[in-house]
Parts: structure tokens; C-alpha cells; sequence
């Protein structure tokens, strides 16, 4: 129904109508910043992701310089680090780990770009309930059931992320002696999916692919539903002396998200309806003051690093 | 020796204010009686002019002038005054002191409508052959008006001539309508009807396929609109001194989509041909039916009491069907959707004036029972290989509320002086919620000198009802539904001040100002889910505040063969909701300069030419200010503040020449030839941004209405 109205009121008008190139009704402005950031417990590091903005109606062009970052907690500084830059999306760590309640500030600014910051509350984390079954075409269904905080608030939302590691193990002869080797890879998970019908957003948080999920309001529980990728645990035997292992371990967190960061990743935005001022105006779901992003401040729990099923024993030094 | 013409035209001149003017036997002497009349007490109403808000607009007033599609209307015709923002192209939207135009009361014969536009506003329910009379106000509403924000449009419809039989016909390039009205018992009992059509299916079937056509849509893409309307009126006066009337109401749209995508699967089983198909139907419309008594006492009180019952509809059946090729099986599955929803109100109010030396008294109560029944159902059928339907959702909600309401107000005159003071109680009951609104009515008038006037109102005013509108067009996917305990009801307090002047028999000036605030308004905030959830809609719509201010100026010149008025309005609208943006923003008709001038040249005897020219600043619209480039190249679009655009200037040129002549058997007809747009003005309706991979990002507007002639023959009997 929803495609037939939206050909009714905008294809259809569209069709018939003429279109010509006009000048851009929003005349230059400053660039900005965009950030984002997931401020929570149950981590080693908070990664803080910033790129700059390009005014659309014209203005400042040309590569930015001196992106930077900065956070503090409970008022006192933490040390930040450049991780990664991507073109121009620079990713920085900020080691150190988080506890519910403490209050969270993030800064980023850049040469010619004023600052902008958001602020925000670690909130508790949620008691996580997590079975696995495994499923055929090697993979493992997780169910899992989401008790809603009695915490007053009129929304709540969840994020599901999934974690995999490979350990790949070897114990080798060499000159007599027994050598061993343990490297640990962080796998990307390349496929899941909801198998439940409440609906649900794929987005990708701290790098990983993730689940955006709302409750529903008029129910204490919601149950998580879905399938990922399997790797059964293997051996590499190269001689009957040397030997060696990949075994693979899996991590399911679940976040307790405000309900800034669902409406961020379900920005409700049609161009040509909020052009033809159709529909209501649409702002982008955004704390960060001056600039565009979200800080989420958000609470973890995880299932902790989980062998899969039938696991390999490790090797022995 | 004087002659008193015991007319009553004499009388209403005599008497412009709202005394009765009875003849005493001191003022009689010296008069000599040319006629006699059986005895009546006349009431002269205030003049509009005394009023900051009010327009008083009888059927001629209706019919004159360019009217679009040769199809004169009502809302169109108020759109031209000032204070009164006209927000979509073509839209028959009254946006009046800064509000949604989901604000207005529209009472008909005093039923109040739900459904009042048809084609998504292009044209209202109030056909002009029908309408005798209308009172709008735009500030200082009486007291006894209540349930809505922003105005009043009060219709009446013609009773019927009691002596002769008549009536007009009339055929236009996309409707026709036919009025017939006359008397069934001489003098006692009259009726009026009038019908509306319109054959625009017939002329959109065409269009809609040649523009499928150049657009790469289905091939067979079909798409119509159909609208029908009917007033019908009895009269009956049993005595000179009451008054019985039965009106009768109805409206219904009817639109229509069909397509079909075809594609072509080879296989190695064969070939199969796969059709997906898209088809809707919507019927919307409004019924309303009312039984009225009037009762003239000795003395001149009066009693009016009125039984009414209205209902807004609207049906939607959406299907689509599709075929996919899988596993060299082709499989099949249906989507359906239904949505039902009507709104209906059943009420009685009763009326008393009293009439006292300097006062008129009015009092009167009225009790309403409302029933919101939206209904949404979802079933899917699934593919072949997994036989049976998989029912999808079902969701309604229903509401009853109830509305009780009193009011009392004074009309006093003292001198050069005219004041009217009324409170309305509204007490409104849904789900175990009591919401009770004291509305003070405060309005005035002080003759400052022959033809001047100054003018002053203040009012509050509350509204129960909420239009919960995901797209800001008449759409049956609108849904009118109850304050409730979540969801309040809005509240406005307005003030307004003007002064009317007559420097000469040409010249008429009216000067003034308003300052409003609006508390509760609400707002979709679900974006592009173009249907709100029933059963959860209180949670999709956020609350907020409004506020509007503004000028205004009229300018008048009245001659024998011509005459001209400008309307100017200065003003902004703004908006605070929280939970969509942190501070105050523009809203969507906040159209800074408005002026229209509307223009009658009585050329010759028997043919007139009007002209109306339309000016606004831009409406504003929401576009995305910056962008950014994600690391796989794509760019997101970053919107920062509502309503952060305008539009380009919105100008239009109305023409019309009408030609009236006698038929042989005495019967006037009239020519109509009206140019919608005369200098084709293609006049921006949205605007797209787009970013091309290298390049700077560029915007196109849309506009939909070029120059639309059209003629239209009436003939009247």
C-alpha cells in the first residue's frame, strides 16, 4: 500500500510535472563535522569516528585538515589515538574501560571547523538470556530473551552484535624442540540473519555488523531470533608429530541503546516528499551540538567468548 | 407629507444595528401607510466591518469571478483574503492565522464536516449553487462556535423559493451541476437541490497513460478520479413565526490505480511470462444529514434548536501481486490491504436570544456523541508451494467520546460603542478522560467617527478533535481521531485588533493585526511511513507549540462598473517541538508576504471580466544542508533544521470574461470562459537536491499547473 500512495503522490505527480534546475534555496555554509561514537561498558576501547561535512549549496571545498578528537569521562581526559583513516574518515581509540554511570563527553574539531561535542550516561546493561542451537548448512541459531528495564522510559531499543574469532594453533618439532604458536584473527561475520518477525534494522556499529531492534512497549520480554555462519572447528595434521588446530569462538553482545541511535540508522527520509513538503520536516537523529552524528551512550552484556559446537581441545605447550 | 415604505428593505436600512425597530404610534405620526405587511420582526445583523475577522460572502459573491476549471468554490474564494495562507498549488487548504488547516470548524446548515474537500483538496464539498449565504471568521469567534482553532466557515444553504419554481444548470470542462428549487406547497413548504458531478476520470485515464508511457512505467498503468455531491433542503413555515428545515448531505470521491509489470522469463522448461500487479481504490466522502426549528416569540426572542448527524468516511483496498521464477516453479504472491475508517458525530443544540434595550442576549447548549473507527487489515497469501494465506495484521481502534458544551454571551451597545462578552464551557469525556475548556469570547467596536471604525478581539478557543495526517493532503489515509488521555487537546488564545475606515461611498479600508499562540498542536513524526499505525498512534505523534503574528490590509474600491480589492498580509508562523528540533522553527506556510488583488469589470451590459492575481512568498520545504562521503564512495544527505528552504515565489494571473444574455423563452445563460494560470507561471510545487558523482550538487524544482483554460455554459430557469 505504502509503494501505491508513494506512486500516487510522488511518482505520478513527478511524471506529469516539469522540472527545471534552479539555484540551491540554501545558500553555502560552514562544513562541519560528523561523529559518531558507542560509549559503553564491557570494552577495552571506545572508538570515536569523525569525518567532515560538505556544505550542499556551496562553500568551503577542498581537504580537511587536523581532525581531531577528544573524550573525557566523569570530567577527567582520556588518552586518544589516531587508529585508522580512511580517505578522510578517521577512526580514534580511546583506551580505557567504561562502568555504568559515568558520564561521557566526546569533542572533535578540525582547522577552519568549529568544534562540536555531545555528552551523555552510561546506563546499566541488560541481563542477557542466550541459547544456541545448532542448525543445519553449519549455522547456529541464537534465541534470545530481552527483559524490558523498568526504567520509566516511554521507548527501548537493542542492539545485537556478533563477534568471531579464529585461534589458529600450531605445535611444530623443530632441532628437537617443541614449538608453539597461537595467532588469534578477529573474523568478520559474513553472514546473519533474523529468522523472528519483529522488524529490525542492519546497520554497522564499531565496525561490525549489527541488529538495530525496538521493543514493544506493551510487552515485559522480547525475544531475539536469528542465524549466523558457523565454522566447525578443524585440524591440520602435517605429520603425525606436527600438528595444527583453528578453532573458533564466537561473542554475542547485546546493547542497550537509546532510542536516538534506532531513529539515526531509520532516518525516515524521502527526498522528494520532504521536498514537496509533503510530509513533516525530517531532522537527522542527532546529539551532537554543532555538528551532525550521535554519541550512544549505551549498556553491554555478552555471552563472553564462546567455543563452537564439538569444540578441539588446545594444544598443549 | 411623508411616506414611510413599509418595505422590508426599509426597515433593514433603518435598523444597522441588531434593535428591533418597532414602529411606535409618536413615530408614526406624519407617516402615511403605503402598504401594509403581515407583522414580522427584522433583525439586522452587526456589519461585518465591526468585527476584526469576519466576512460575510452571499452565493454572488460565490459565483463571480475566475474560478478553476470554470467550477467556482468556496474555500478558493476564502483563500484570497488576507490572514488566510492558501498552501498547496491548487489545494483547497485553509491555513488561517498560522494554522494547520485541520483548525477550521466547517458547519453546514450547522452540521460540522469531517470530509471537506474532494480530490485531495482540489475542490471543496460546498457547492456555490447551494450556498445562500457564509459567515467566515478568522478572529473573534462568538460564543457559541467552538471545537476548532483557527476559523469558522458557516454555510447555509438556500431554503428554496416559496413562490416560484427554478433553478440553473451548468456544464464545465470537468463537472457539471444542476440546482433546482421552488416551492411544493405555495409559501409553506419549498425544497432546494443541487448536484454536482465530475467526468475528470474521463479526462485523466488519457493523461495518466501517455505520461506512464514517457516515464517507463507499466504500460497499462491506469489511473481515474470520480466525485459526486448532493444538498437537498426542505422548508416548511407552518406560521410566520417558525421555521422547520431537513438538510440533507452527500459526498463521495472515488480514485482509482491499476498497473501491471510485465517481464519475460526464459528457461529451460519454457518460457513463462511473470506479471506483477499493483491496483487501489479508495472512496472517501461525507454524509450529513439535520432537522432544525426556529421559533420567533412576541417581543423578538428567539428560539433555534437544531438535531444533526454527520459522518466522514474513507475505504482504501490496496493489492499486490506478484509472480517470481524459482526452482522452474513459478510462484505466486498476493498482498492485500484494507483500511477503513470513519468519523461521526450525532448532536443537539439549542439556541435562545433575547432581546433588551441595549443587549442581545444569547445562551445555548449542545450535546455531542462522536464514534473514531479506523480499521487496518494486512493479509498475505504466500507462494505456491506453500499452499493456504498466512493472515498478515489486523489492527483498530475505536473511540466514543462525548461533548457537552454551554455559552452565554451579552451584545451591548452604548452609543458609538458595541461590545460582546461570552464564555464557552466546553466539557469533553473519551476513555475515562474529562477535559473541561473555559473559553472566554471577548469582541468590540467603537465608532470613532462617521465611517470609522475601530475593532478589538480576544478569544480563547479549544479543539478535542486531532486529524492525524501523515501527508499534508486530504487523503483517506487521514484519520480523525479523539483527545485522550495521551494525547491532548490544543488550545489558542488570540488577540486581534483592526480599524475599518469609509473615507467615501468608493473606498473601503480595513487595517489590523493578530497575534496568536497555539498549545498542543501535534505533529507525524513517523517521516516516510505514509500510514500511522492504528492501535499505537498516540506514540507516533509528538506535541508541540505554535505561534503566528501578522498584518494585515484590505483595500476596497467599489464603482459602477468596476470594482477592485487588495488583500495584504504580513506574517510569520513558527513551530517549537521539542522531540523533532530544539528550537522555535518556520512552518511549512509560513509565506512571509501575501497580496491578492481581485478585480470585476462590468464591460458592457451583459458581459463582465474578472481578473485575480495571486502572490505569495514561497512555501517552505525541507531539504538536506550538507552531505558526507562514506568510505565506498556513496554520499549521505545531513538535514539540520525543519522547513529550512522556501520555495520560489509563488505568483498567478487569473482570468475570466462571463456573457450573459436572455434566451428566447426568457432564460438567462451565461458563457463562461476562465484562464487558470493566464501567464502560465509554472510555479515551483517541491523541490529534488541532487549530487551528481563530480560536479556541484544541484536542485530542480517540480511544477505541476500550467495555463488551464476552460469554458463552462449555465443556463438558469
Amino acid at each position: 500500500m505504502k509503494r501505491i500512495l508513494v506512486i500516487l503522490l510522488g511518482v505520478l505527480p513527478l511524471a506529469a510535472s516539469c522540472e527545471k534546475e534552479i539555484a540551491y534555496p540554501i545558500k553555502g555554509g560552514d562544513r562541519s563535522l560528523l561523529v559518531e561514537c558507542i560509549a559503553s561498558n564491557g570494552t577495552d576501547t571506545t572508538f570515536i569516528s569523525v569525518q567532515p561535512t560538505y556544505p550542499i549549496g556551496g562553500g568551503r571545498e577542498g581537504a580537511v585538515h587536523g581532525l581531531s578528537a577528544a573524550m573525557s569521562v566523569n570530567g577527567k581526559e582520556r588518552d586518544v589515538e589516531l587508529v585508522s583513516r580512511d580517505g578522510e574518515i578517521c577512526v580514534f581509540g580511546v583506551p580505557g574501560q567504561l562502568g555504568q554511570g559515568d558520564a561521557v563527553r566526546v569533542d572533535a574539531w578540525a582547522d577552519g571547523i568549529a568544534r562540536v561535542s555531545a555528552s551523555g550516561v552510561v546506563p546499566a546493561a541488560l541481563q542477557l538470556d542466550c541459547e544456541r542451537s545448532l542448525e543445519d548448512d553449519n549455522l547456529i541459531r541464537y534465541r534470545m530473551v530481552v527483559r524490558r528495564p523498568d526504567d520509566g522510559a516511554s521507548r527501548h531499543c537493542y542492539a545485537v552484535l556478533l563477534r568471531s574469532i579464529s585461534i589458529a594453533e600450531e605445535a611444530m618439532w623443530y632441532s628437537g624442540v617443541r614449538e608453539y604458536t597461537c595467532d588469534t584473527l578477529e573474523q568478520r561475520v559474513s553472514y546473519f540473519n533474523v529468522v523472528a518477525e519483529q522488524p529490525y534494522t542492519l546497520c554497522t556499529l564499531e565496525g561490525r555488523p549489527a541488529m538495530l531492534f525496538e521493543a514493544d512497549e506493551n510487552s515485559p520480554s522480547m525475544e531475539i531470533v536469528f542465524d549466523a555462519g558457523y565454522d566447525e572447528d578443524c585440524v591440520y595434521a602435517a605429520t603425525p608429530t606436527d600438528t595444527s588446530i583453528v578453532r573458533y569462538m564466537y561473542d554475542v553482545q547485546l546493547l542497550n541503546v537509546p532510542p536516538l541511535l534506532y531513529d539515526y540508522y531509520n532516518p525516515p527520509v524521502s527526498d522528494v516528499l520532504l521536498g514537496a513538503g509533503l510530509v513533516p520536516p525530517f531532522v537527522n537523529f542527532s546529539n551532537i551540538d554543532g555538528g551532525y552524528g550521535i554519541l550512544a551512550c549505551a549498556g553491554r552484556s555478552s555471552t563472553g567468548w564462546t567455543p563452537g559446537f564439538d569444540p578441539l581441545p588446545p594444544l598443549g605447550q | 407629507m411623508k411616506e414611510l415604505h413599509s418595505s422590508l428593505c426599509g426597515l433593514l436600512l433603518a435598523a444597522l444595528s441588531t434593535h428591533t425597530w418597532n414602529l411606535s404610534a409618536q413615530d408614526a405620526e406624519g407617516f402615511h401607510v403605503a402598504d401594509t405587511i403581515p407583522q414580522a420582526t427584522v433583525t439586522a445583523l452587526r456589519p461585518a466591518a465591526a468585527y476584526t475577522g469576519l466576512v460575510r460572502l452571499d452565493s454572488k459573491d460565490l459565483l463571480k469571478g475566475a474560478a478553476l476549471f470554470g467550477s467556482p468554490d468556496v474555500i478558493k474564494v476564502l483563500q484570497n483574503f488576507s490572514g488566510v495562507a492558501a498552501g498547496m498549488e491548487l489545494s483547497s487548504g485553509l491555513y488561517v492565522h498560522g494554522g494547520d488547516g485541520s483548525d477550521n470548524l466547517f458547519l453546514l446548515d450547522g452540521v460540522p464536516l469531517f470530509q471537506v474537500t474532494h480530490l485531495g483538496g482540489l475542490f471543496s464539498v460546498f457547492n456555490a449553487d447551494a450556498v445562500e449565504s457564509l459567515s467566515f471568521y478568522k478572529s473573534g469567534f462568538p460564543a457559541k462556535y467552538g471545537g476548532r482553532l483557527s476559523s469558522v466557515v458557516d454555510v447555509s444553504t438556500s431554503d428554496g423559493s416559496a413562490d416560484k419554481f427554478g433553478g440553473s444548470f451548468s456544464i464545465g470542462l470537468i463537472d457539471g451541476r444542476l440546482f433546482l428549487q421552488g416551492p411544493i406547497v405555495r409559501d409553506k413548504l419549498s425544497f432546494s437541490v443541487a448536484m454536482r458531478r465530475s467526468w475528470l476520470d474521463a479526462v485523466l485515464v488519457p493523461m495518466i497513460a501517455i505520461a506512464a508511457r514517457q516515464n517507463d512505467m507499466p504500460e497499462d498503468t491506469k489511473a481515474g478520479y470520480s466525485m459526486f455531491d448532493t444538498n437537498v433542503g426542505l422548508t416548511y413555515t407552518p406560521t410566520p413565526r417558525d421555521r422547520l428545515s431537513l438538510r440533507f448531505y452527500c459526498g463521495t470521491d472515488g480514485l482509482h490505480y491499476y498497473g501491471t509489470d510485465t517481464e519475460i522469463q526464459d528457461s529451460p522448461e519454457g518460457v513463462h511470462r511473470l506479471e506483477d500487479k499493483m491496483s487501489m481504490a479508495l472512496d472517501w466522502g461525507n454524509l450529513a444529514a439535520s432537522a432544525s426549528w426556529r421559533h420567533l416569540f412576541p417581543g423578538g426572542a428567539e428560539l433555534n434548536a437544531l438535531a444533526y448527524w454527520s459522518r466522514g468516511y474513507s475505504d482504501m483496498t490496496g493489492e499486490i501481486a506478484s509472480e517470481s521464477f524459482e526452482d522452474g516453479m513459478v510462484s505466486s504472491q498476493k498482498y492485500n490491504e484494507k483500511i477503513f475508517s470513519s468519523a461521526s458525530v450525532a448532536g443537539f443544540k439549542s439556541i435562545a436570544v433575547f432581546r433588551l434595550d441595549r443587549h442581545v442576549l444569547n445562551a445555548g447548549i449542545e450535546y455531542r456523541h462522536e464514534w473514531y473507527d479506523p480499521v487496518r487489515t494486512v493479509t498475505v497469501s504466500m507462494p505456491a508451494a506453500m499452499p493456504g494465506s498466512v493472515p498478515g495484521m489486523s489492527e483498530s481502534v475505536f473511540y466514543r467520546a462525548d461533548g457537552f458544551s454551554m455559552f452565554g454571551e451579552d451584545e451591548m451597545q452604548y452609543g458609538p460603542l458595541t461590545l460582546s462578552a461570552g464564555l464557552r464551557l466546553d466539557l469533553f469525556a473519551q476513555g475515562g478522560k474529562v477535559y473541561f475548556r473555559p473559553q472566554p469570547r471577548l469582541s468590540g467596536s467603537y465608532a470613532l467617527s462617521r465611517g470609522l471604525l475601530l475593532k478589538a478581539s480576544y478569544e480563547w478557543t479549544s479543539q478535542f478533535t486531532h486529524l492525524l495526517s501523515s501527508v499534508f493532503l486530504d487523503l483517506p489515509t487521514n484519520l480523525w481521531l479523539p483527545a485522550t488521555a495521551k494525547v491532548k487537546p490544543a488550545d489558542s488564545r488570540q488577540v486581534a485588533l483592526g480599524l475599518h475606515a469609509s473615507p467615501s461611498r468608493n473606498w473601503r479600508i480595513d487595517v489590523g493585526g493578530y497575534y496568536r499562540t497555539i498549545g498542543n498542536c501535534i505533529l507525524y513524526s513517523g517521516g516516510l511511513s505514509l500510514l500511522p499505525p492504528l492501535e499505537d498512534w498516540e506514540s507516533v505523534f509528538v506535541s508541540g507549540r505554535g505561534r503566528s503574528y501578522g498584518a494585515e490590509l484590505e483595500l476596497g474600491y467599489v464603482a459602477d462598473k468596476f470594482d477592485v480589492t487588495a488583500y495584504y498580509t504580513l506574517s510569520w508562523t513558527t513551530r517549537f517541538f521539542p522531540e523533532l528540533y530544539h528550537d522555535w522553527f518556520f512552518d511549512r506556510f509560513d509565506n512571509r508576504h501575501k497580496l491578492t488583488l481581485v478585480s470585476t469589470w462590468r464591460i458592457a451590459p451583459g458581459v463582465e471580466l474578472g481578473a485575480t492575481w495571486n502572490f505569495h512568498s514561497g512555501n517552505r520545504v525541507t531539504l538536506p544542508e550538507q552531505y558526507t562521503v562514506n568510505g565506498d564512495g556513496s554520499r549521505t544527505l545531513l538535514y539540520s533544521m525543519p522547513y529550512n528552504a522556501k520555495l520560489p515565489a509563488y505568483h498567478r494571473l487569473d482570468l475570466s470574461c462571463s456573457f450573459r444574455s436572455v434566451t428566447r423563452r426568457g432564460r438567462e445563460r451565461i458563457w463562461n470562459i476562465s484562464v487558470y494560470n493566464a501567464y502560465c507561471r509554472m510555479n515551483p510545487s517541491m523541490i529534488m537536491t541532487s549530487i551528481p558523482d563530480d560536479g556541484p550538487p544541484k536542485a530542480y524544482a517540480y511544477s505541476l499547473v500550467p495555463i488551464l483554460p476552460s469554458v463552462s455554459y449555465t443556463l438558469k430557469f
